[in-house]
């Protein structure tokens, strides 16, 4: 045989030999092309836009204390690099509990882009495919609502990313980001039910797109626009009512009852893994326990409570001459018989310690610690995003603010102190002390679920407050600079990725 | 079915036709030459006046075919008609040429004389003789490496070889090291190709190095391109021992030993730390804990390092088997290797078995490779973890579930208080690796010169982890409990096949020599995850999954491919063995790229060598006996990134739960870059190989520049896309550049003197640079080296991967005014004083690193002695963070000489838990002289004299004792300056965490004595 021929016969036949294919496909996950074909893929997709709520990085931990409660000027934070820097107003860009927030909040807007884009051209039950709409309607203006109060100045992104240089885009007004939130809230508030089945409790409603979308004129000043929403939840009092006892709200045993508007639903996962949405069995519960408990009953940094707070409550008692039972609810100070977790309050805290104000709304004291048992992901406390005691004092801030205080406003503010056996706010008062009434009664009856810092933003006061009182920050000697801690910074990921993007004032 | 030959063959033109050129060579010669009857000759080959000499080289001139004498000094070897003249050579000796004419007996003596030029040396789909290569290759005998005891073999490399960096990461046992030939040139994956008897694989750890015969490393493009996508990173090639003609022998190895920590640190005492404590707490204006002040219990006094650190058994015991006869050959063998580790708790076993055959019948050689192996680690995670034992803990607590004791965090004073060595004792932590590896080759001459090869190959792997935690209950500090016993279990099981077919054809026209090469192979890969959970179990003697009350946690299973395919060729060229050409290329198709945009890509190279001293103008009995000057330029790819990279895939972990339970989510989660493609490395290397003093000094000296581009570098995006904060993409070049140099003297003086020995000095200097990141991309940041997320490391442009960056320690504020005026209001006296931005601090790669070896023997004694040593490096020690500043550990006694008022000529700051100065931010506080110079080994062996084993009827025996690490010069204060890259599964490690100490096992010292037996 030529040797020519036989070598080229041996090289042909060595190659043909092989039949193994060098386009492989990933076995391990859906392909982006297969998807948003049918009706569970619309509510796979729609419930990874709740996904990131829970996560450590969310309100499991970073938003639920680290960004929110933490900066408030009920609470002091103790210096705890790294990690409370937000609420010591020492953040810089590269903080990463910062980033987590920004990375979960954002992934929400982006799934729900998705829905919403992907969604309407599936052939399904129409009737559920408004309410997915509006659930993810919902979570996208949930999610820029407080995009938007936490930075500030965020990029508006409404389509799911086609490219990356749909990426690289400046960042919004702030009139564009809340028109698009009324818009999403309106949205959903037409197309979601007012109850859904028990297993789906937990899902966005009628309600909580109502009250998202009053709170949202609310912030905008828009007085009538916002009590006339208010006034839909207050009218529907078979829907919502409050509960006898106001502690119900922040244990366990309360989760879900009738005066949760909407709430976030944390899981027991003691053995949940620590990281966003996306990772395999997450940490789903209420971990930010430890950013709040008292010094010794956590591994963390934490807060104590500014003495303010407790003096507000101890300025007027109940109908019937007690301190105002919200107080024991609220914080845990030197009183008698007073707990701390399974513990004697007076006992276990020394020095300094036992003269402080320490935080108990939302703590777990069926357990020994913060973080025993179960450590992070155990408690299932849920976090009552919006319940109607919040509703209706919102309700008489807004008919005051737009006209003065009314019947309606008063008949609001006066519900929220009935509960707590409170007497009723005096009659006839003014535009302005009305006001303050209305702003001392959210103190005594939401401090420390995170909306205190977005209370100041909004009434313009967090500066002059801060300012007022550095010994809010008496922990950490903490100085807050005007115009630049009312928001926290841009991640420097994004500031570098993006030169289009300008970082926050300060920063 | 899909065929990619006219992919694989859409070369370039120029390469394409340098490719057709070598087929057509190939195929062109063969018509030349008809076939003939191949016959046996033997013969046996002694030193001149002297013994039998095994192991001599014996080749059929102008071809490749040879072989080696076995322990007596015997050879058997197929020679052809036409052969004519056999060469005989051998390290040490002279090269001796002797014509066949006809005989089929030989008895050859050799004349003492350095003469390594003429060995064969083991080069990619081939051997060529040491004086022809033109590439840089290194090389070592296996019986140079036994002398040092690792678990894994890899390590047997440090400091052997120049341009070939080991790293080992303290003492743990069955440890993999890094191992870096001439320098990082990537991001990822920096580690070389393993090539063991030609199967390709990614680790050499699992070999037992009594199996070695030789390890050639190819480091420039020319020696290294014949691997083309997957050698830029450089190849190591091992080659296990094969069998020889003669009576079976019979080899028994066996070696036990004690190690001790290198080194142990000092720690304070718990009335000492109590007081630190309490100093801390007054500082900071808070009460002082309990458990320091009113409520110390000076009856606990817990030195943890103490009971944690000891000494521990390590024995290793070898049989072997080998022999053969005209036409089949074979070598068994078994290994058992157990080495219990310092730190308490841990062990690595190993189990080997390795069979090897060569059968011969007509023009059909079947070669086959095989080896099995077990290992079972059983590592202790927890020693030198961070915020951890305090000496005021007591260690047991019969009333404290799982009987170890612990401490309220509050009682303590300090926010996390964990009894590891408890930890370590209750968790079972065990991972078993199952291995099989090996290949079959069917060789057949088709024509004269002319050989086809088919190699098929495997490895297949099972890999086991099983970690099981009892319930347990230190205290409420985090990490201290654990609620209900938890049991996790991981299986991955992996096969890849390799199919190999390989054409080479030899050809000499007068003083023209030619070997071609042309092949084709094909690589797959699979590999299976399945891992599972549970919790809760009955009884702590429990602890498999259907034990478990509660099974449904972190079921996982992962399914990874992958397909590699190439096409080959080679020529080798010389005139007269003094003008050398080598040129290779090939080209690869890979699974990993986008198909069929980024499959494929073509790696050529090609080298030259010039042996100035053939030259007739070159003086003869000069001082220089041999110069040889070699140089290649050529370029190599790398695939080391993982599968499916570039596929933007949904991520179903996006679930949430509604209060009726978890409902199932499905979300894009991350953006993926279909555009990736090869990285490669331009290397150009300049070489010269000279011998001196009639070959008693040989020196190898290379220079070569290395540029690594299109490296696959994480650019950021913005995060608010919802789908991560990067992207990967082909963006860094980094630069390897340096100068490396192996000189070996043999001092063997012939018959008179019974005094020989040799000395082995390798020397590498190697500067590495991040050329640039590519647009967009912000320098990397790595090796954090605590919980509370500080880093080390920091990757930018003009400087090495991975270099040490933050603030500068300028001194300490000796009033709080200083520290205002500086614009440092939260800091007071006592404070550190830094610079005001951050910057470098210091590179962990060494400017250089050496070793030498010494081997000699005097009648029956011998003795061999090995050094090594890095120079110029820094270490980040992570240890005077967690021991020094922060809270949560014991203290060295640096901190008693904390600034205090009356104490403020001190470099160590005041006392502070809460540290609003941020004294513990990344510093030059951390960073130290890493260099040291270590006598890895000494041993001293005695060989039993030729009367005494004739009596015994045994062929040999050797007693010997060894040391390994036990001198070492270095100023380095953590426990040893061999950290390598951590390894630790608490923290980040790899490229970015190069000389970052955070729990690195201290070193172990070795004492051992050894019997080698052979019958």
């Amino acid at each position: 045989m030529n040797p020519v021929s036989l070598f080229m016969i041996l090289v042909l036949v060595m190659v043909n030999c092989n039949k193994k294919d060098l386009d492989l496909t990933n076995p391990n996950n859906l392909s982006v092309q297969s998807f948003w074909k049918t009706a569970d893929d619309a509510e796979k997709g729609l419930v990874a836009c709740y996904g990131p709520l829970t996560t450590i990085q969310g309100w499991g931990r970073m938003l639920g204390a680290l960004l929110t409660i933490q900066r408030g000027d009920d609470v002091n934070p103790f210096p705890f690099p790294a990690v409370n820097d937000p609420g010591t107003f020492s953040t810089v860009s590269s903080d990463g509990r910062v980033n987590e927030g920004w990375t979960e909040l954002n992934a929400i807007v982006a799934r729900a882009n998705s829905v919403l884009f992907y969604v309407p051209d599936i052939s399904m039950d129409d009737t559920r495919k408004k309410q997915i709409l509006g659930e993810a309607s919902f979570l996208r203006a949930l999610a820029h609502f407080y995009l938007l109060n936490m930075w500030g100045n965020i990029p508006l992104i409404t389509k799911p990313i086609e490219s990356l240089d749909d990426l690289f885009i400046e960042q919004a007004p702030q009139a564009d980001v809340w028109a698009s939130i009324i818009n999403d809230a309106k949205n959903a508030q037409a197309a979601l039910p007012e109850t859904v089945d028990p297993k789906d409790i937990g899902r966005a409603t009628w309600g909580a797109a109502t009250a998202l979308l009053g709170k949202a004129l609310l912030f905008n000043k828009d007085w009538t626009g916002a009590a006339a929403e208010f006034k839909k939840i207050v009218d529907k009092p078979n829907l919502y009512k409050l509960v006898t006892n106001y502690q119900d709200n922040f244990l366990a045993s309360g989760n879900n009852n009738s005066e949760s508007v909407w709430e976030l639903q944390y899981q027991s996962t003691p053995n949940g893994n620590w990281g966003t949405s996306g990772t395999a069995n997450p940490l789903r519960g209420q971990g930010w326990e430890s950013d709040v408990a008292p010094v010794g009953y956590t591994s963390q940094g934490s807060v104590s409570v500014n003495k303010w707070v407790y003096d507000l409550f101890m300025k007027q008692k109940t109908k019937d001459g007690k301190i105002d039972p919200r107080a024991y609810a609220t914080i845990i100070w030197n009183y008698p018989g007073a707990k701390v977790y399974q513990d004697d309050f007076a006992k276990v805290m020394t020095g300094a310690n036992l003269n402080n104000f320490w935080v108990r709304k939302y703590l777990n004291f069926d357990r020994e610690s913060a973080s025993v048992p179960g450590s992070w992901g155990y408690p299932n406390n849920n976090r009552r995003m919006i319940r109607l005691a919040d509703v209706l004092l919102m309700y008489a801030e807004a008919i005051n603010e737009a006209s003065g205080p009314n019947a309606q406003a008063y008949a609001a503010i006066n519900a929220v102190r009935a509960r707590a056996g409170m007497p009723d706010i005096p009659a006839g008062l003014g535009q302005a002390a009305f006001r303050t009434a209305v702003r001392d009664e959210r103190v005594l009856e939401l401090s420390l679920e995170g909306d205190r810092v977005f209370d100041l933003l909004r009434w313009g006061n967090m500066a002059a407050t801060f300012k007022a009182h550095p010994e809010y920050r008496s922990n950490s000697g903490a100085v807050f600079v005007e115009g630049k801690h009312e928001y926290l910074p841009i991640p420097v990921n994004d500031i570098g990725a993006n030169p289009k993007l300008k970082q926050n004032n300060g920063y | 079915m899909k065929i990619h030959i006219n992919r694989l063959l859409h070369i370039p033109k120029p390469m394409r036709n340098i490719f057709i050129f070598i087929l057509l060579l190939t195929a062109g010669f063969g018509s030349a030459f008809g076939s003939g009857a191949a016959r046996d000759v033997r013969g046996q080959v002694k030193e001149r006046n002297g013994g039998v000499l095994p192991g001599v080289s014996i080749v059929v001139k102008g071809t490749q075919r040879g072989t080696v004498t076995n322990e007596k000094g015997e050879f058997t070897l197929d020679v052809q008609p036409q052969d004519s003249v056999l060469v005989f050579s051998f390290v040490g000796y002279q090269t001796l040429e002797e014509p066949i004419a006809g005989r089929s007996q030989f008895s050859v003596e050799l004349a003492v004389e350095d003469r390594s030029l003429n060995e064969i040396v083991v080069v990619g789909y081939g051997s060529q003789k040491k004086a022809d290569i033109t590439g840089a290759v290194s090389s070592v005998k296996g019986s140079e490496l036994k002398a040092v005891s690792a678990g894994d073999a890899s390590s047997l490399l440090q400091g052997r070889m120049a341009g070939v960096v080991v790293q080992n990461g303290g003492s743990a046992p069955g440890q993999a090291p890094a191992v870096v030939i001439r320098g990082t040139g990537t991001f990822g994956n920096d580690q070389p190709l393993y090539v063991i008897d030609g199967m390709i694989t990614n680790s050499m750890g699992f070999v037992n190095p009594n199996d070695v015969e030789s390890i050639e490393v190819l480091k420039d493009a020319s020696a290294a391109a014949i691997y083309g996508s997957r050698a830029a990173n450089g190849v190591v090639l091992i080659t296990t021992k094969s069998g020889t003609s003669g009576d079976i022998k019979i080899s028994l190895n066996v070696k036990a030993g004690i190690q001790t920590p290198t080194k142990k640190l000092k720690f304070l005492n718990a009335r000492q730390y109590a007081n630190w404590n309490n100093l801390a707490h007054d500082n900071d204006g808070l009460p002082r804990a309990p458990g320091n002040d009113a409520q110390f219990n000076p009856a606990i006094d817990t030195d943890w390092q103490d009971l944690s650190l000891g000494s521990a058994p390590l024995t290793d015991y070898n049989l072997s088997l080998s022999g053969g006869g005209k036409n089949a050959k074979f070598f068994i063998s078994g290994q058992y290797f157990d080495q219990k580790g310092i730190v308490v708790d841990s062990r690595f076993k190993r189990y080997n078995l390795r069979a090897n055959s060569t059968f011969t019948k007509g023009k059909f050689k079947f070669t086959e490779s095989l080896s099995a192996s077990r290992s079972v680690n059983n590592p202790n995670t927890y020693f030198g973890r961070e915020t951890g034992e305090l000496p005021t803990m007591p260690v047991y607590d019969a009333s404290k579930k799982g009987g170890f004791g612990g401490l309220e965090p509050a009682f303590a004073g300090v926010s996390r208080v964990v009894n590891w060595y408890g930890a370590a004792k209750l968790n079972d932590n065990l991972n078993t690796n199952d291995q099989i590896l090996g290949n079959i080759g069917l060789e057949y001459e088709l024509l004269k010169g002319l050989k086809y090869k088919m190699n098929v190959g495997l490895d297949y792997g099972v890999n086991h982890s099983y970690n099981f935690t009892p319930a347990f209950f230190f205290s409420g500090s985090i990490e201290a409990f654990n609620d209900a016993a938890d049991l996790s279990e991981n299986i991955i099981r992996n096969l890849t096949t390799l199919i190999e077919h390989t054409l080479t054809y030899n050809k000499s026209f007068g003083d023209h020599n030619f070997e071609l090469l042309a092949g084709y192979t094909s690589q797959t890969g699979t590999a299976r995850s399945l891992g599972a959970g549970a919790t809760d179990f009955p009884s702590d003697g429990l602890s498999v999954v259907n034990a478990a009350l509660n099974r449904n946690v972190n079921t996982t299973g992962d399914l990874q491919e992958f397909a590699l395919q190439s096409v080959l060729g080679r020529l080798n060229y010389n005139y007269k063995s003094k003008y050398l050409l080598s040129a290779t290329i090939r080209r690869d198709g890979s699974s990993k790229f986008l198909y069929p945009k980024n499959t494929f890509a073509t790696f050529p190279s090609f080298s030259l060598g010039w042996r100035v001293s053939e030259e007739a103008f070159f003086p003869k009995g000069a001082v220089v006996s041999d110069l040889k000057l070699r140089g290649s330029y050529g370029t190599l790819g790398s695939q080391n990134i993982s599968n499916y990279l570039t596929s933007s895939v949904l991520n179903v972990n996006t679930d949430y739960y509604f209060a009726g339970g978890v409902q199932p989510g499905i979300g894009l989660t991350n953006f993926s870059n279909p555009d990736i493609k090869w990285e490669s490395t331009k290397t150009t290397d300049f070489g010269a190989d000279v011998s001196l003093l009639n070959n008693a000094i040989n020196i190898t000296a290379d220079y070569f520049n290395k540029k690594s581009f299109d490296i696959l570098a994480n650019i950021p995006i913005p995060i608010y896309g919802g789908a991560g904060s990067t992207i990967t993409k082909n963006a860094a070049t980094i630069n390897n550049r340096g100068f490396e140099m192996a000189v070996t003297y043999n001092h063997s003086a012939g018959a008179k003197d019974d005094f020989k020995y040799s000395l082995t000095g390798s020397f590498t200097s190697i500067r590495n640079r991040v050329i640039s990141l590519g647009d967009g991309v912000t320098p990397i940041t790595g090796g954090g080296f605590t919980q509370q997320s500080l880093t080390a490391t920091r990757t930018d442009v003009g400087q090495p991967v991975g270099c040490f960056w933050g603030y500068e320690v300028l001194g300490i504020y000796q009033t709080t005014q200083e520290a205002i005026d500086d614009g440092r209001p939260e800091a007071r006296a006592g404070d550190f004083k830094f610079s005001k931005n951050q910057t470098w601090l210091g590179s962990p790669f060494p400017k250089f690193n050496y070793g030498l070896s010494g081997n000699g023997s005097w009648k029956n004694f011998d003795i061999s002695l090995f050094f090594q040593g890095v120079s110029g490096n820094k270490i980040w020690n992570a240890k005077r963070f967690q021991h020094i500043l922060d809270y949560g550990s014991n203290k060295f006694p640096d901190v008693l000489r904390s600034w205090t008022p009356q104490n403020t000529n001190t470099d160590i700051p005041r006392v502070s838990q809460n540290d609003p100065a941020n004294n513990k931010r990344s510093s030059s506080f951390y960073v130290e002289d890493g260099s040291y110079l270590r006598l890895k080994n000494i041993t001293i062996g005695y060989s039993l004299p030729q009367s005494v084993l004739d009596n015994a009827k045994i062929a040999s025996a050797r007693f010997y004792i060894s040391a390994q690490n036990i001198l070492t010069f270095t100023k380095y204060s953590g426990y040893d300056p061999e950290i390598g890259r951590n390894s630790s599964t608490a923290y980040q490690s790899g490229l970015f965490s190069n000389g970052v100490d955070i729990q690195a096992y201290p070193n172990a010292k070795l004492v051992s004595v050894g019997v080698d037996l052979t019958f």
